[in-house]
């Protein structure tokens, strides 16, 4: 009877921290869905520093258990990029380069976000009169691009002959 | 015959099913012995006095006697613990699903032919093509929170 209960105890345990951990999950999402599209209407309105106060909080929200590490990193080098382009468009290239590295540095993996980030180092950094330094920002970025497209259009040829 | 070593316990049960046999059915009961076989025991000392049962087939009864309830004991015994193994078992399974599942990436969806020109042409140097560019990631970020939460829910 004592290992029955002591079972019955350990599946509701389970089953709550299942709950809990799949709601912090859906929280997650929604919440950086909605940061987003804050962020969007913020910058539409040209409240720079409300679409930067709303992006930061993106790029630093902690990752709660439920979520793959992998999604994690994907939104936050997409927040890093948006925050080096906002930088870009208030003219602080120099701050816009530490974001762009700071997406760089979570992770390189030859994706959009990856080529996004690519793309707005080497603004940042053509700005600041370091054309070869950019120079080799763009090549990087139009390598991942030609990767990218090649997948794309392979696909779609796939999808024109089925 | 059996030539498996008798165990202790089983030794000591057949010293006291002895003694049962010969009327010291307080020293069976002091060793433990078995209470259906002890039953038995008394009914065949009684009987066999009377009805001339043979020490042989005597002994072929107590025997059968004694070893079913061995065998009774040690299936009431297994079952004892099917139970707490079958409900660890389960909690294993539901742990195992709780902290597996969704913890893959969420498969992105793959960014359109219209969205690698725009980042080509920014790559390139074109600069009117930054904000198509950042138009067409707002529409392709709708559609990954839309996977996203499909694969987490909400």
């Amino acid at each position: 009877m004592k290992s029955l209960a002591c079972i019955s105890i350990l599946l509701i345990a389970t089953l709550l921290a299942s709950c809990s951990r799949r709601a912090d999950s859906v929280r997650w999402v929604n919440d950086i869905g909605e940061a987003n599209q804050q962020a969007d209407r913020a910058l539409s309105e040209g409240n720079l520093v409300a679409a930067r106060s709303i992006l930061g909080r993106v790029a630093e929200k902690p990752l709660p258990a439920g979520i793959a590490q992998q999604d994690g990193l994907v939104v936050r080098k997409d927040a890093c990029f948006r925050l080096a382009m906002l930088e870009l468009q208030a003219g602080r290239p120099k701050i816009a380069l530490e974001w762009a590295d700071r997406g760089l540095g979570l992770d390189r993996r030859a994706d959009l976000f990856t080529a996004n980030l690519l793309v707005a180092r080497a603004t940042a950094l053509e700005a600041q009169g370091k054309d070869a330094k950019a120079a080799g920002s763009y090549k990087r970025a139009l390598e991942i691009n030609e990767k990218l497209l090649k997948a794309e259009l392979k696909k779609d040829s796939g999808r024109v002959k089925s | 015959m059996n030539n498996r070593e008798v165990p202790e316990r089983e030794k000591s049960e057949a010293e006291a099913l002895a003694s049962a046999l010969d009327g010291d059915g307080a020293r069976a009961v002091a060793e433990n012995m078995p209470t259906d076989a002890l039953e038995v025991a008394g009914l065949l000392r009684v009987s066999g006095e009377d009805a001339g049962l043979s020490d042989e087939r005597r002994d072929a009864i107590l025997k059968k006697v004694f070893f079913s309830t061995e065998t009774e004991k040690r299936r009431v015994s297994w079952l004892r613990w099917l139970v707490p193994a079958g409900g660890l078992a389960a909690a294993t399974a539901i742990l195992a699903l709780t902290f597996t599942a969704g913890s893959g990436p969420t498969p992105l969806p793959q960014p359109d032919k219209s969205l690698l020109e725009t980042q080509a042409a920014v790559a390139a140097g074109n600069r009117q093509a930054v904000a198509v560019l950042q138009t067409k990631m707002r529409q392709y970020r709708r559609e990954m929170y839309k996977t996203f939460t499909e694969n987490y829910g909400g």
